[in-house]
């Protein structure tokens, strides 16, 4: 699922594009061709079209958003390891 | 036009992640590299091929994105996506960190240094520009902060002579400060660009300013006259090179395209930058995280 990130309108626009996973929901694979995937911007959660994919287009700011989930994942990884 | 730009080597500089940025030392001898390996590289010459002479590590935390030299040439400055921006003074071969920059919100996209080599410029994506002073101890003191943009700001770059910087922004204009009565303020904003300003360059003379951006355009600002060749890094992997038309009006220029090199690299090149002192030498980096090398001629009759 790829939105704006973050929650209200005006901030959202700043904020590098949030890409996640839904709890519960495996990753899809390369090979899973019949699998369909439906990218939904959740309503209420991005300023407008054009702001989101001025955002997504933004090799730089993807790249930074990208960096920060890896960082999240490591961060996590580290939790769990310690629970 | 292909034989315009001959390539003179590669170097994988940052091997599994993209090479961000490049910067040539005031002298030409030395080219420093930056990318998302978190690392910033110093190449120079031996013999007829490129060498790494050091690796700036433990500098940051995450993607170095620009990297810039004091006018001086014993000092580099890394700008990161840590929001952090490190300042390196060079001892020979070595460089040590010698200070950290700390103050904005979050990633910082770009720093430059001024003429004179005591002020200092940043920026971010906190929508800011940031003006520090340095003393002759080294001490780094932040003299502005100014919140003249509504977007993320790509890009700072000092004017070759005068202390006026120059600002591009995610919010499709270019903004010029300077110093009045002890206060950094806004003194003009150029639009006209329709999608973000990524880069800014001024002309030696200091006459023209040169902006790029994502709707596909360059522009050449005036304020009120030099020619120079005028080279672009593009996301359809090719280098381009522009020079004026020796005909044209100086007041209502022309340019032709004297250079075209798709493929220069296997994905985007992210930056070009001529070497200060040998005249045609540009190196050029790319998502692929290779440096090239170029002699570029200009083409007879210009």
């Amino acid at each position: 699922m790829v939105g704006g990130g973050g929650v209200g309108g005006g901030l959202l626009e700043n904020a590098n594009p949030l890409i996640y996973e839904r709890s519960g929901e495996r990753p899809v694979t390369a090979g899973e061709e019949d699998e369909q995937m439906d990218v939904h911007i959740t309503p209420g959660t991005h300023a407008s079209e054009h702001a989101v994919n001025k955002q997504l287009a933004d090799k730089e700011r993807v790249a930074a958003a990208l960096e920060n989930t890896h960082l999240l994942e490591v961060v996590n990884q580290c939790l769990s390891a310690r629970s | 036009m292909k034989d315009s730009l001959v390539l003179l080597g590669r170097v994988p500089a940052h091997p599994d992640s993209r090479c961000w940025f490049l910067a040539w030392n005031p002298a030409g001898t030395l080219l420093a590299s930056c990318g998302g390996d978190r690392r910033v590289r110093i190449w120079g010459t031996e013999g007829d091929s490129w060498i790494c002479k050091s690796v700036l590590s433990e500098g940051h935390q995450r993607t170095v994105r620009k990297v810039a030299w004091s006018p001086c040439g014993n000092y580099l400055a890394s700008a990161s996506f840590d929001a952090t921006t490190c300042i390196w003074k060079k001892n020979q071969d070595d460089f040590e960190c010698v200070t950290t920059l700390e103050g904005h919100e979050n990633e910082v996209k770009s720093v430059a240094w001024a003429p004179s080599g005591n002020l200092l410029a940043t920026c971010s994506r906190d929508k800011s520009v940031w003006v520090w002073e340095v003393d002759e101890e080294d001490e780094y003191e932040c003299v502005s902060v100014l919140n003249s943009h509504t977007q993320d700001v790509k890009h700072v770059v000092w004017h070759p002579s005068q202390e006026l910087l120059a600002s591009a922004s995610y919010d499709d204009t270019v903004k010029l400060y300077r110093e009045e009565e002890d206060d950094w303020v806004c003194c003009a904003t150029l639009e006209g660009h329709e999608s973000t300003v990524w880069s800014l360059a001024f002309d030696p003379s200091g006459q023209r300013l040169a902006s790029c951006s994502d709707d596909r355009t360059v522009r050449i600002w005036q304020q009120c006259q030099l020619t120079g060749a005028l080279a672009t890094a593009c996301g359809d992997d090719a280098i381009r090179v522009f020079e004026e038309d020796p005909s044209s009006d100086p007041q209502q220029p022309t340019f032709s395209l004297t250079a075209h090199l798709p493929q220069a690299h296997s994905q985007d090149v992210n930056c070009v930058a001529w070497n200060p002192k040998e005249r045609g030498l540009l190196a050029s980096c790319s998502d692929d995280g290779e440096v090239a090398f170029w002699k570029y001629q200009q083409p007879e009759g210009l």
